[in-house]
């Protein structure tokens, strides 16, 4: 995993144990599993539909460290879908908002904030020293850009997108899986799209299943899968995703 | 001969339908688009560049990409599962 800088470990105190109890009953968790969520530092990027969710999950299973990155402020028509910025946050830069939401949902944990937009000049250096990135944004350029830190990290890289009543999501393992850029080479045009708030509810709460997989190590993740939920006929399609040997992000 | 097609996000919109059937003349990936185009007008400016795919269509074949055989070139054949769905990039 990479570390930024020195980082001393986080041992479980008696607070965390009663808080964490009942998911450190489930098979393969433990104290231990719980101090390695503790010690991890998990990238979210982008603060909306899916970040509100997956931050929301993240924080309270009690990743250690969350950083939170957003360019936006929040804007009425954010908030049927976008759980962490209520009415009195319209107009508010949406780090802040989800900050204030997240510090009180579990101040136990470090968040971090950046506010601005992530690009090729400062995506290494934002994911540097953190574990794993969870892909919260709302469109392809972007996600380009953090898969391809992902694998210069070598760290894992869930991935969620929404429409309408639509869903997809994979995990994406440096060296092991196709990366976002063998599975998507080409972006959908740029558009407004429809979505009802339950979507990124349903694809957030899946990511963070994911992170916690891949962290502790348990379960199967969805790698070299895609998944493509159908909200609207109530199906979870399954397609086998595959390395491109011509892969310009990864190689195959 | 004629085939099912599956749609998902805009395509389904467009073509009003999660699932149409389609007479196709020929026997590749390209010929049923140009099908479906010809009956669903709507999905000519989602899916067509003139007369090529856009890049971003994704196809399946049976349930695996036609990126991984043939491309759009891949040949079809009656009782064939074919489904269309656009990249998606909300959150």
């Amino acid at each position: 995993m990479a570390l930024k800088g020195h980082r001393e470990v986080q041992e479980l105190t008696d607070y965390d144990r009663k808080r964490y109890n009942r998911q450190m009953m489930i098979k393969g968790f433990g104290e231990e599993g719980q101090k390695k969520l503790k010690n991890t530092r998990v990238f979210v990027a982008g603060v909306g539909g899916l970040g509100s969710p997956v931050l929301t999950y993240l924080a309270v299973a009690g990743f250690g460290h969350l950083t939170i990155a957003d360019m936006d402020v929040v804007d009425l028509s954010n908030l049927n879908r976008q759980i962490l910025h209520w009415d009195k946050d319209v107009g508010a830069v949406k780090v802040n908002s989800g900050f204030e939401k997240l510090t009180r949902i579990n101040p136990q944990i470090e968040i971090e904030k950046f506010q601005g937009k992530i690009d090729e000049n400062n995506v290494y250096d934002l994911t540097k020293g953190h574990d794993i990135i969870i892909d919260a944004m709302d469109n392809f350029p972007t996600r380009y850009l953090l898969n391809r830190a992902a694998l210069e990290h070598k760290i894992p890289f869930i991935h969620a997108s929404v429409w309408g009543l639509e869903g997809r999501l994979t995990t994406i393992i440096p060296g092991k899986t196709p990366c976002f850029e063998c599975i998507f080479p080409n972006a959908p045009p740029k558009e407004v799209f429809p979505i009802l708030g339950a979507m990124p509810g349903v694809l957030g709460t899946l990511q963070v299943t994911e992170a916690i997989k891949v962290i502790l190590g348990i379960g199967k993740p969805i790698t070299n899968r895609l998944l493509l939920y159908d909200g609207e006929y109530m199906e979870f399609h399954e397609i086998p995703v595959n390395k491109n040997p011509k892969c310009p992000a990864c190689g195959g | 001969m004629k085939l099912k097609v599956k749609l998902f996000a805009n395509f389904r919109e467009a073509a009003k339908n999660k699932e149409v059937e389609v007479s196709v003349k020929g026997n590749t990936v390209n010929d049923v688009v140009s099908a479906l185009v010809h009956d669903y007008p709507k999905l000519e400016p989602l899916m067509l560049n003139g007369k090529e795919i856009k890049p971003y269509v994704n196809v399946l074949l049976n349930g695996k990409s036609v990126r991984d055989q043939g491309g759009f070139t891949s040949k079809v054949k009656e009782g064939d599962d074919i489904a269309l769905f656009p990249p998606v990039s909300g959150g």
